[in-house]
C-alpha cells in the first residue's frame, strides 16, 4: 500500500469541533445491561481510540453509530444535528464508513460489483464494468492495485481490508471507523494501516479506532476513551497518559489484586503426559491458519493455561483439542491407562467417550439449549444417560450440581432460559466436569460469572485437578483467571506460542508478550 | 427404422410440426423458471410459485373473458387476435407480480421461515384460483362464450420463442452485467453484508421478486393463452414445481435455464413417443411416468452434482443465504 | 412512529393456546367472508363446517391425521422440515399393496370351469368372474400376520424414501423443504409406474387401465360399522401417539430430536453427531407417514393400486400437506394433536359436505378445491403471522 498517494487535495476542516457526539446512551441486550448512560466526542480531524476488555461494550456503541443496532435511549449529533441512524446507509450519508475485522464483503461478487453497492454515482442499471473503470481510474490515483473485476474469495485477507479502506475513501468518508481491523494483519500490514491513518488525519480526516491492544492505542491515537463493562470510565489525552494508566481505566481495581494468585497446589500425580500436542496446525473459519505449529503436553492433574489476546488461534486450538475442528497437520495424542491413542481427526464423538470435558466458547450458544429444563441440557450427555433415561438418576444428579455449584433456579425442571447467564454457565461447566475424568479443555470457563462465582468454579476444577488428577487445557481473555488456575502459561500471539511461564511468573511480563 | 420414422413423422406432419408442439411448452416452462430464478437469486426460498402459479392461470382465464365482454360491449366491431389475450396476460402478469410482493415483505420483514410463508400462499391460491375461475368457466359454458386464445400458428409461437430468449437474455444481462443485478446476488449470498454496503434488502428483495412473480404470471398466462386454451379446475398445478425443478436444475442460469427447459418440454411433449423410440431401438421399456418424473429427479439430484464438483459448486451453487430468515437483533417493521 | 420486532426473554403459555384458536377462528372468518362475496349465505357456511364436527366420516380423517401429524411433529420438531409425508405415504402404499398382493396372498389365473371350485375353498377369493380368464386371489399366510407385514413394510418403505432428503440435508446441507415437496412429485409418477406395469394386475385386460388386482379383502383393515374408520387405523394412531410420546419422555433418543430442533450446536459441543439424528428424524417421519399410506390401501374402499390420473387428486388426499396445518396447529406438541387432528378433519370433511349442500341451492357456485384451499390457507397465513408473536414482541417506538 502506497499510503503516500492515497489522498488527492481536501479541504482542511477546523480542528477540534465535535464531529460526532453521543449523549447518554443506552442498550439492554436480554441478560445484560452492555451500554449503560454513555456519552463521548468525537472531534474533528483526530485519531480517537476506544479501548475496552472484550465485552466492555465498544462493539456495540459502534453497532450504534453504524446504525446496526438501535439504542434504546440516548442522542447520537453528527456534526452538531441530531440524527437517527437505523441502517449503515444512514450512517454513510452521514460520513461515517466502517472498516471491520471481518470485512464485510459479498464473496461471491467481484470488487467492483461489492463497490459498486456502495457508490450512490451508479444508477441500478448501470453496467458494472462503467463501475470496474472507474475504480481502476481511482486506484491508480491512490495508488492501489487490486483488479476490480476479480472476485473477492480469490483476494488475501489484507486485500479484503484495503478494498475495504479504498470503499471508504471513494464514499469521502470524514471518519473511518476501524472495529479490531488490525488483529489478523500482520505487522507490517498493520504499521502501513497505522501510516494510512495517520495520513488520513493530516489530510482533515477522522478516524474512530475500536482496539483492545494498548500499545496500538499509544501509538496511533490523540486521544483514548475507555470503556468497562458498558461505561465511559475516561478519555485521557495519548501524549498525556501511561500505558499503567491506561491499563488501570481498563481492569479497574481487579489489576491491584493480581499478580500472586497461586493456589499452592499440592499435585502428587506423577506420570506421564496425558495430552500430547505436537506441531498443530489449524485453519480459521476464514480458511487461513489460525494455529501455527503449536506444540504442548499436560501431565495428570496439571493444568495448561492458555493466554493471549482474542483473535490469535486460541479458539481454534480449544476446539482442534475437543475435535470439533479439522486439523490440518500434526497430532494429538491422549494417554489413557499406559496406552497411547491418537485422536486427530478421529471426531469429537471418541475424544468425549474417552472422557474429556469441552466448555465452549460462545457457551449459551453451543454448551445448553435454552429450550430445554436443567435435567435435560444434564441428560444429553452421552456419558450421563443411558437409552432409556432415568430421570430420578438424573434428577438427582442435577440437584446435586445445583447444591455444588450453587445454581440459583426455581427447579432442576425449570427451562434453561429462566436462568441468567451466569447460572447457565455453572450448569454448563457443572455438567462438563463430571464427565471430565481424563481432562478439560475450556475456552472462558467462568465467562459471565461474576467475580465470587467465577472463583468458586475455578476452584472447583482446580480440586479435581489436584484430586482426581484431571488435566486441564483453558484457553481464557481473562489473563487474571489464567494466572489463578494454571500450572503452566503459555502465550499465543498469531497463532504460536510465543513464551511459556510458570505458575507465579509476573503479570506484566506475560501481558508484555500477549500485546506484542 | 421405417416405423420409428412413422411414429415421428405421424403425429404431426413432419418435423416442423414436431418442434412446433413442443415450443409453447417450451415457452411457458422457461419463463417461470426464469423468473423463479430471479426471486431465488436474491434469497428467497420460492415456495409459493406453485400457487402462484395456479393463481395465474385462473387469473388470466378470467381476465380474458372479462376483457373480452367488456370490448364487445364498448366496441361495435370487436378486434379479432391478439389484443384481448394479450390484454388478459399483461393484467395476469402486474397481478401476480404484486402478489410477489407481499412474498418479499412477509419472507424479509418478519422472522417466520419462508418455506411456512411460501405453502401457505400456496394453498391461498390453489383455494382462490378455482374460487375466481369455477364460476366463469360455467359461465363460458352455458352462454357459450367463444375464448380469445392466442391462434397457435407459426407466426405467434414463433414471436412468443423469440421474445421469451430476448426476455432470458435480458435478464441473464440484468443479473450478471448491472448494479442491480449485483444488488439482487449480493441480498441472496449476504443480506447483513449487502446492508453494510448500504444497500436496502427489503427494496432490492421487492424488485427481484416482483420481476420474478411478473416472469411466473406472464408464463401461468401464455400456459392458458398458447397452450390449453380452457381452463379446468386443476389447470397449472403441478407446472409451477417443474418450472421450480427446472430452475434448480439449471444452478438458476438464465441461459442455461434456456438448455433444461428445451429438454424438459421435449420430454413432456414426447413422453410417449420416446417409449416407443426406445422400445424399438434397443427395446428398452421406460414408461412415461418414468419419464415425467425426470424433470423432478433431476431437480433433487443435479444440485448434489453441483455441490461436489468445485468449479461448478461456485458458478451454480444456491445462493448463501437461500431461505434463511434474515432478522439479527432487532427490526423495525 | 415505528413498530420494532424484539426477541421475547420469556414465551408466553397464553400465546401457546391462543394463537391456534385465534388462527382459526380469524381463517374461517376471512373464508366466510371471502365466499359470502359471491353470494354462499353464512349461516350456510357456517352450519356445512360445523356438520363435519358430527359426521361418523370424519374419524377416517382424524385417524389419519394423527398419524401424520405425529409424523410430521417429529421432524418438524427437530427443525427438519418434512414436507413430504405425501410422498412417504406413496411408498407406504406401494410396499403396503406389494405384500397384500404378491407376498401375503397370490393372484391367479383359473380357468372358468374350475371357479366354483376356487371360490369354495377358504382363503381364496375370487378376484375377476370374467368368463374367459377369471382370476382368484389365494391367500398364503395368516392374514393378521399378512397385516401386519403390510404395515411394518409400508413404515419401512416411507421411512427409506424420507432418507433420500435426510442424507442431502444431513451431508451436503440441501435444504429439505424443496426436496421433500419435490420428491413427492417423483413418488407420484414411480406409484403410477408401479401400478401400471411393475404390478400390473391379471384381471387388468384392457391396454387403458392402470392398476393393480384387487387385494384380497381378508387382508384389508377391519371397519367399524358405520363409519368409514377401520379398527387398525385408530390403533395405530393411537400406538405411535403413545409411542412417541414415551420415546420423547423417557429416551435419550426423543431428547436428543427434542434438542436438534432447538439447538443442534448442543449436540455436536457433547460430541453427539447431529447429522445421524436428522436421518432418524425423517425416517421415524417417514416411517409414521408410511403406516399412514398402508391404512389408505388398506381400506375397504380401496384395496389397490391404480395410477394417479391427476396430481391434484392422488390417493393420499392431500392429507400429507393438511397434515402441516394439524402439525403447526399443535405448536409441535406431540400431546395436542389428537385435538387439532380432529379441528382438521373436520373442517376437511365440513368443506366436501359444504359443496354439496352449496351445489344444492346453487350449482357450480363453489368447487371442492376453493372450498378446501381457502379455508385451510387463510388459517395458515394467519397463523403464520401470529406465530412470531410466541417469540417476539412487537413495540411502538415513537421518535
Amino acid at each position: 500500500m502506497k499510503t503516500q498517494s492515497l489522498f488527492s487535495s481536501k479541504e482542511e476542516l477546523s480542528f477540534l469541533r465535535p464531529i460526532i457526539s453521543v449523549r447518554n446512551l443506552w442498550k439492554r441486550f436480554p441478560g445484560v445491561e452492555a451500554l449503560k448512560n454513555v456519552s463521548l466526542d468525537i472531534f474533528s480531524g483526530e485519531i480517537h481510540a476506544i479501548l475496552g476488555e472484550n465485552g466492555a461494550g465498544k462493539s456495540t456503541l459502534l453497532k450504534i453509530l453504524y446504525g446496526i443496532y438501535v439504542p434504546d435511549k440516548g442522542d447520537l449529533f453528527f456534526e452538531d444535528r441530531k440524527v437517527v441512524i437505523t441502517s449503515p446507509r444512514d450512517a454513510v450519508k452521514n460520513g461515517l464508513v466502517l472498516v471491520s475485522q471481518v470485512p464485510q464483503l459479498i464473496d461471491s461478487l467481484t470488487v467492483a460489483e461489492n463497490l459498486s453497492l456502495s457508490l450512490r454515482q451508479f444508477g441500478y442499471m448501470s453496467n458494472v464494468k462503467k463501475v470496474s473503470k472507474f475504480l481502476s481510474e481511482k486506484e491508480k490515483e491512490y495508488g492501489v492495485r487490486i483488479d476490480p473485476d476479480v472476485e473477492v474469495w480469490k483476494l488475501s485477507y489484507t486485500q479484503k481490508q484495503l478494498v475495504e479502506i479504498l470503499r471508504a475513501l471513494l464514499l469521502d468518508a470524514k471518519v473511518i471507523a476501524f472495529d479490531e481491523a488490525t488483529t489478523l494483519l500482520p505487522q507490517t500490514e498493520k504499521e502501513k494501516l497505522y501510516e494510512f491513518m495517520k495520513t488520513f488525519k493530516d489530510k482533515g480526516g477522522t478516524v474512530l479506532l475500536v482496539t483492545h491492544k494498548i500499545p496500538e492505542a499509544m501509538e496511533v491515537s490523540d486521544r483514548v476513551t475507555v470503556l468497562r463493562k458498558g461505561e465511559v470510565i475516561g478519555t485521557v489525552k495519548t501524549s498525556e497518559t501511561t500505558i499503567d494508566q491506561i491499563r488501570y481505566m481498563m481492569f479497574g481495581e481487579r489489576l491491584t489484586q493480581l499478580n500472586s494468585y497461586g493456589y499452592g497446589k499440592l499435585s502428587s500425580w506423577e506420570g506421564s503426559e496425558t495430552l500430547t500436542v505436537r506441531n498443530l496446525w489449524v485453519k480459521s473459519d476464514y480458511g487461513v491458519y489460525a494455529v501455527r505449529g503449536v506444540s504442548f503436553s499436560v501431565r495428570k492433574g496439571e493444568i495448561l493455561g492458555v493466554a493471549g489476546v482474542a483473535g490469535n488461534g486460541q479458539l481454534e486450538l480449544i476446539q482442534a483439542l475437543a475435535g470439533l475442528r479439522r486439523v490440518e497437520r500434526g497430532i494429538i495424542k491422549l494417554r489413557i491407562n499406559g496406552s497411547e491413542i491418537n485422536v486427530t481427526n478421529k471426531g469429537s464423538t471418541l475424544i468425549r467417550r474417552l472422557g474429556i470435558g469441552y466448555i465452549p466458547d460462545e457457551p449459551v450458544k453451543k454448551g445448553v439449549s435454552l429450550d430445554n429444563t436443567i435435567e435435560e441440557n444434564v441428560a444429553v450427555h452421552p456419558k450421563l444417560s443411558k437409552f432409556l433415561i432415568s430421570w430420578r438418576n438424573v434428577k438427582s444428579l442435577a440437584s446435586n450440581l445445583v447444591r455444588e455449584f450453587s445454581i440459583v433456579t426455581p427447579s432442576t425442571s425449570a427451562k434453561a432460559k429462566v436462568l441468567s447467564g451466569g447460572n447457565l454457565m455453572k450448569v454448563l461447566v457443572a455438567r462438563e466436569l463430571t464427565v471430565s475424568k481424563l481432562a478439560l479443555v475450556a475456552y472462558n470457563p467462568t465467562r459471565g460469572l461474576d467475580e465470587v462465582s467465577a472463583h468458586y468454579v475455578r476452584r472447583l476444577i482446580v480440586n479435581k485437578a489436584v484430586n482426581e488428577g484431571m488435566c486441564a487445557v483453558i484457553a481464557s481473555e481473562d489473563l487474571d483467571e489464567i494466572m489463578e488456575m494454571s500450572d503452566v502459561i503459555v502465550v499465543m500471539n498469531s497463532g504460536s506460542i510465543v513464551g511459556v511461564f510458570k505458575s507465579g511468573a509476573s503479570r506484566e511480563e506475560i501481558e508484555r508478550v500477549m500485546v506484542s | 427404422m421405417e416405423d420409428i420414422l412413422n411414429m415421428i413423422i405421424s403425429p404431426l406432419t413432419g418435423a416442423f410440426g414436431v418442434i412446433l408442439a413442443m415450443i409453447p411448452i417450451f415457452v411457458y416452462l422457461y419463463l417461470a423458471s426464469l423468473g423463479n430464478s430471479v426471486v431465488e437469486k436474491s434469497g428467497i426460498l420460492n415456495l409459493a410459485i406453485d400457487g402462484a402459479y395456479t393463481l395465474g392461470v385462473a387469473v388470466a382465464y378470467v381476465m380474458l373473458v372479462f376483457v373480452g365482454e367488456s370490448i364487445r360491449k364498448l366496441v361495435v366491431d370487436p378486434p379479432q387476435g391478439l389484443l384481448i389475450p394479450t390484454l388478459a396476460l399483461l393484467i395476469t402478469s402486474l397481478l401476480i407480480g404484486l402478489l410477489g410482493v407481499l412474498v418479499a415483505f412477509l419472507t424479509t420483514k418478519l422472522p417466520i421461515s419462508h418455506g411456512a410463508i411460501g405453502l401457505s400462499i400456496q394453498f391461498v391460491g390453489y383455494g382462490l384460483a378455482s374460487f375466481l375461475a369455477y364460476p366463469v368457466s360455467l359461465k363460458v359454458r352455458t352462454e357459450m362464450i367463444s375464448l380469445d386464445t392466442y391462434r397457435t400458428v407459426p407466426e405467434v409461437v414463433l414471436t412468443f420463442l423469440t421474445l421469451s430468449i430476448v426476455i432470458g437474455v435480458l435478464m441473464h444481462l440484468l443479473i450478471f452485467r448491472t448494479k442491480l443485478g449485483a444488488a439482487i446476488r449480493a441480498v441472496g449470498e449476504n443480506p447483513a453484508g449487502a446492508s453494510a454496503l448500504g444497500i436496502n434488502v427489503l427494496k432490492i428483495r421487492i424488485v427481484a421478486t416482483f420481476l420474478g412473480y411478473v416472469l411466473i404470471g406472464f408464463a401461468s398466462s401464455l400456459s392458458l393463452l398458447l397452450h390449453w386454451k380452457n381452463w379446468q379446475e386443476d389447470s397449472g398445478m403441478g407446472y409451477g414445481w417443474i418450472s421450480f425443478a427446472i430452475s434448480l436444475s439449471s444452478g438458476r442460469h438464465p441461459i442455461v435455464g434456456i438448455i433444461t427447459s428445451m429438454i424438459f418440454a421435449i420430454l413432456i411433449r414426447y413422453a410417449y413417443v420416446l417409449q416407443d423410440i426406445l422400445i424399438v431401438l434397443w427395446g428398452i421399456s421406460i414408461s412415461p411416468f418414468i419419464v415425467y418424473a425426470l424433470p423432478f429427479t433431476a431437480a433433487v439430484f443435479i444440485p448434489v452434482v453441483v455441490t461436489a464438483i468445485p468449479p461448478l459448486r461456485r458458478r451454480f451453487a444456491p445462493p448463501k443465504y437461500l431461505g434463511k430468515i434474515f432478522f439479527s437483533e432487532e427490526r423495525s417493521v | 412512529m415505528r413498530l420494532i420486532v424484539v426477541k421475547r426473554v420469556k414465551t408466553s403459555n397464553l400465546y401457546y393456546i391462543g394463537i391456534p384458536v385465534l388462527s382459526i377462528l380469524i381463517g374461517l372468518v376471512m373464508s366466510l367472508l371471502i365466499f359470502a362475496l359471491i353470494g354462499v349465505p353464512p349461516d350456510l357456511f357456517i352450519r356445512g363446517i360445523a356438520s363435519g364436527f358430527q359426521s361418523p366420516q370424519t374419524l377416517r380423517y382424524f385417524a389419519l391425521l394423527v398419524m401424520l401429524g405425529v409424523a410430521l411433529t417429529l421432524s418438524f420438531r427437530a427443525s427438519i422440515w418434512n414436507v413430504g409425508a405425501e410422498g412417504q405415504m406413496i411408498w407406504g402404499m406401494i410396499a403396503g399393496g406389494y405384500i397384500a398382493l404378491f407376498v401375503a396372498a397370490q393372484s391367479m389365473y383359473v380357468s372358468p370351469g374350475e371357479l366354483a371350485n376356487y371360490a369354495s375353498m377358504p382363503g381364496v377369493e375370487v378376484i375377476d368372474a370374467s368368463p374367459y380368464a377369471p382370476v382368484v386371489s389365494i391367500l398364503l399366510m395368516d392374514p393378521s400376520l399378512g397385516k401386519l407385514l403390510m404395515i411394518l413394510f409400508g413404515m419401512l418403505a416411507g421411512g427409506l424414501w424420507a432418507l433420500i432428503p435426510a442424507v442431502l440435508k444431513a451431508y451436503l446441507d440441501i435444504d429439505e423443504v424443496a426436496t421433500t415437496l419435490i420428491l413427492n412429485y417423483v413418488a407420484y409418477q414411480l406409484f403410477s409406474h408401479i401400478a401400471s406395469y411393475t404390478l400390473r394386475g391379471l384381471s387388468v385386460q384392457a391396454k387403458q387401465f392402470f392398476r393393480t388386482d384387487k387385494a384380497n379383502s381378508a387382508l384389508l383393515f377391519d371397519l367399524i360399522r358405520g363409519t368409514s374408520v377401520t379398527i387398525q387405523d385408530l390403533v395405530m394412531a393411537a400406538v405411535f401417539f403413545v409411542a412417541v410420546i414415551l420415546m420423547y419422555g423417557y429416551t435419550t433418543i426423543g431428547l436428543r430430536l427434542k434438542i436438534i430442533g432447538s439447538n443442534p450446536q448442543l449436540l455436536r459441543s457433547v460430541g453427539v453427531d447431529e447429522r445421524r439424528y436428522i436421518l432418524l428424524a425423517m425416517f421415524l417421519s417417514g416411517m409414521l407417514a408410511g403406516a399412514a399410506g398402508v391404512s389408505i390401501f388398506a381400506s375397504p374402499g380401496v384395496g389397490k393400486l391404480e395410477k394417479i390420473t391427476n396430481v391434484v387428486s392422488p390417493p393420499t388426499m392431500n392429507l400429507g400437506y393438511i397434515a402441516i396445518l394439524v402439525s403447526w396447529l399443535s405448536m409441535l406438541d406431540t400431546r395436542l394433536v389428537p385435538i387439532y387432528a380432529y379441528i382438521v378433519a373436520s373442517l376437511f370433511q365440513g368443506s366436501s359436505m359444504l359443496q354439496l349442500e352449496i351445489n344444492a341451492i346453487s350449482p357450480g357456485l363453489l368447487t371442492g378445491g376453493a372450498l378446501t384451499y381457502i379455508p385451510i390457507g387463510s388459517i395458515l397465513i394467519v397463523y403464520v403471522v401470529l406465530r412470531i408473536l410466541t417469540d417476539y414482541s412487537i413495540r411502538v417506538r415513537i421518535r
